[in-house]
């Protein structure tokens, strides 16, 4: 897999601590990413996906401080989404507009440019993946994996640095799946992708596996997901 | 800022999609409509300002010619019809619910959502309504007040589902109803 | 629901939309002012000439078909104001209702909905000086359109998976799940709005 010989972005994590109540999601977490392909796994509730939003600035912090290449997340919210984008499980939920020209627009108006040049820049994208005739379209008659489509070039119009996916493949057919992960494949942003399936990490660098708001395990994909499995078998026995 | 964007449109869009269930024509012209459901959920929930909001929001949008007004109605024309009066109260009615709820807000749920819904939804829409009522159609108050009275038990029939909904709400998203914090 | 309502092109059609609500609002406030029966149906009738020269007999019929939502409420007022014996005001009331809608009518199937919604955002601007965010306005414009396929999708589905555990098939009994929904989707749809930067206090 062809990785980008740019400066890697670096993405700290300083002792990030998110509370809800008197649950406690994360507690003193501290991370540190600098590879391009990074992957998180773990079950529902373990607390990766309050982790993708806190690296996506949307989610305050009770303390610590999460940082892309220098920028608060959370407080610099004008830097912030010049380098992380974020994509959620359902495109339903992501979209907020009618049309595909106004919502790949969206993003781009939102980062100073007027709408000509954004409109431009969108028409330039669409003929980049061959859906020129996309732009006057209405989302409702799109397809699940045309809105997830959709979705990903709103945030990648946008240019981020990193681009986090939180399990955006769940519910689409797997040739969609195929294709998407294809464009994925393709892009020179470092990615951070969580999941719970574990084949989805093959070819990247570096796996996390995480429960319960703590990192149970930080290497290569092929050594964490044995733990991963393991853990899950003895869960799943145990009946917890 | 978002956050009243997003309850705003989302509302006003509950407002119109019950505006697409099928509502029975009455005999005064007016059809029971699930509309005013909506509306006085913009109150209850959202509260005064944001739900006062929303329901201006759906009223200028119809009256600019987006058919959203149940059976597929929209424009200026309204103005001349029988809901005219209605429709133009329906900010103020999702206003005074929502500023009645607020003020009830040590009151038990259930007394101060039919409470504020009575009064919002129905008295303080009626008021409106009823002037729209006489002058469209040239009627006296009394007049007006029997071709309108017809529609007072379907409005105390929303009254009713306001209130389990809003209590419902409360109890599975407590932090949701903005009218109880 | 939001494509243009007439299959006809009229000479209309090019005018822009700013004038024609400018139109259409100042026509029909005008009608309110008009007591006399025979004046009122004399620009009923002015109406119907400015339908037939707008596209001829097939926009004509098109306009006298979209008034048949205010049967109802025009046969109450016959019969009302026959029964009264006030058969002017009844007239002048009947014929400013008419007109009210084929003045609106004029308005909305001359002019296609997406430039409506261009216009009001285009022109949202003057509200600035009422503490509106005009770019607010433009995204809870959109926020707005593209909620009710999706709200009216799910209630369908939402009576669909009831009428599969129940013979009884109620709107009423769906809308606290709907309502619930429609609380979550708020939550969703501020978190990718705020991803991509949220709302700014700035010009568009």
């Amino acid at each position: 897999m062809e990785i980008s010989p740019d400066k890697p972005t670096e993405i700290e994590i300083l002792s990030a601590s998110v509370f809800y109540g008197k649950e406690k999601i994360l507690e003193d977490l501290s991370l540190s990413i600098t590879e391009q392909r990074v992957g998180f796994i773990g079950r529902n509730g373990s607390g990766k996906t309050t982790l993708l939003r806190i690296l996506a600035g949307l989610q305050e912090l009770n303390s610590g401080k999460v940082l892309i290449d220098g920028t608060e997340v959370a407080k610099k919210r004008k830097e912030a989404i010049e380098k992380v984008g974020i994509i959620f499980q359902n495109p339903d939920h992501q979209i907020i507009f009618p049309t595909v020209g106004e919502e790949l627009r969206f993003g781009l108006t939102q980062l100073g440019l007027n709408r000509n040049e954004a409109d431009l820049k969108v028409i330039a994208c669409l003929k980049q993946y061959d859906k020129v005739e996309w732009f006057e379209r209405s989302i409702s008659t799109l397809s699940q994996g045309q809105k997830h489509l959709v979705c990903l070039l709103s945030v990648l119009l946008m240019e981020p640095k990193v681009l986090l996916l939180d399990e955006p493949f769940t519910g689409i057919d797997i040739p969609t799946q195929l294709k998407l992960e294809h464009y994925l494949s393709s892009l020179k942003q470092t990615i951070i992708h969580v999941s719970h399936v574990p084949e989805t990490f093959e070819t990247y660098q570096r796996l996390i596996w995480m429960d319960e708001g703590v990192i149970q395990a930080d290497g290569t994909p092929k050594t964490v997901i044995k733990k991963y499995r393991y853990a899950m078998k003895s869960y799943e026995e145990k009946n917890i | 800022m978002e956050k009243t964007s997003v309850l705003v449109a989302l509302f006003a869009a509950l407002i119109a999609v019950l505006g697409l269930v099928p509502a029975f024509p009455l005999a005064s012209g007016v059809p029971i409509t699930a509309q005013s459901l909506g509306v006085m959920l913009c109150g209850t929930i959202l509260g005064s300002r944001k739900g006062g909001l929303a329901a201006l929001f759906f009223v200028v949008l119809t009256l600019i010619g987006l058919p959203l007004l149940a059976g597929g109605r929209g424009g200026i024309g309204l103005l001349a019809g029988a809901s005219a009066g209605f429709i133009v109260g329906f900010p103020i009615a999702a206003y005074i619910t929502g500023w009645l709820m607020e003020k009830t807000k040590s009151v038990d749920i259930l007394i101060s959502v039919s409470l504020s819904s009575i009064m919002g939804g129905i008295v303080i829409l009626y008021i409106p309504g009823l002037i729209g009522m006489m002058i469209n159609a040239g009627m006296s108050l009394n007049a007006a007040i029997v071709a309108v009275a017809v529609y007072l038990p379907g409005d105390i029939l929303k009254v009713i589902l306001v209130t389990i909904v809003t209590s419902a709400i409360l109890k599975a998203r407590p932090n949701s109803v903005l009218t109880r914090d | 629901m939001f494509t243009n309502v007439s299959p006809y092109s009229t000479k209309l059609d090019k005018v822009s939309v700013q004038k024609k609500i400018v139109l259409s609002c100042s026509a029909a406030a005008i009608l309110f002012f008009i007591k006399n029966p025979l004046v009122m149906f004399i620009i009923f009738l002015v109406l119907l000439l400015i339908y037939f020269f707008a596209g001829g007999l097939k926009f004509l019929s098109l306009g006298l078909y979209h008034l048949k939502i205010t049967v109802p409420f025009v046969i109450i007022l016959a019969l009302w104001h026959l029964y009264l014996g006030h058969l002017d005001k009844g007239i002048t009331l009947i014929f400013r209702l008419i007109s009210a809608f084929l003045i609106a009518n004029l308005f909305l199937l001359t002019s296609k909905i997406h430039d409506i919604i261009l216009a009001i955002q285009k022109y949202s601007f003057y509200l600035k000086n009422f503490g509106v965010n005009p770019y607010a306005l433009s995204i809870t414009i959109g926020l707005f359109i593209r909620s009710i396929p999706i709200l009216n999708q799910r209630a369908k589905n939402l009576m669909l998976a009831q009428s599969a555990r129940s013979t009884k098939r109620s709107f009423w009994r769906i809308s606290v799940p709907l309502a619930l929904s429609i609380l979550d989707d708020a939550d969703h749809v501020s978190d990718a709005l705020r991803a991509r930067g949220g709302i700014k206090k700035r010009e568009n």
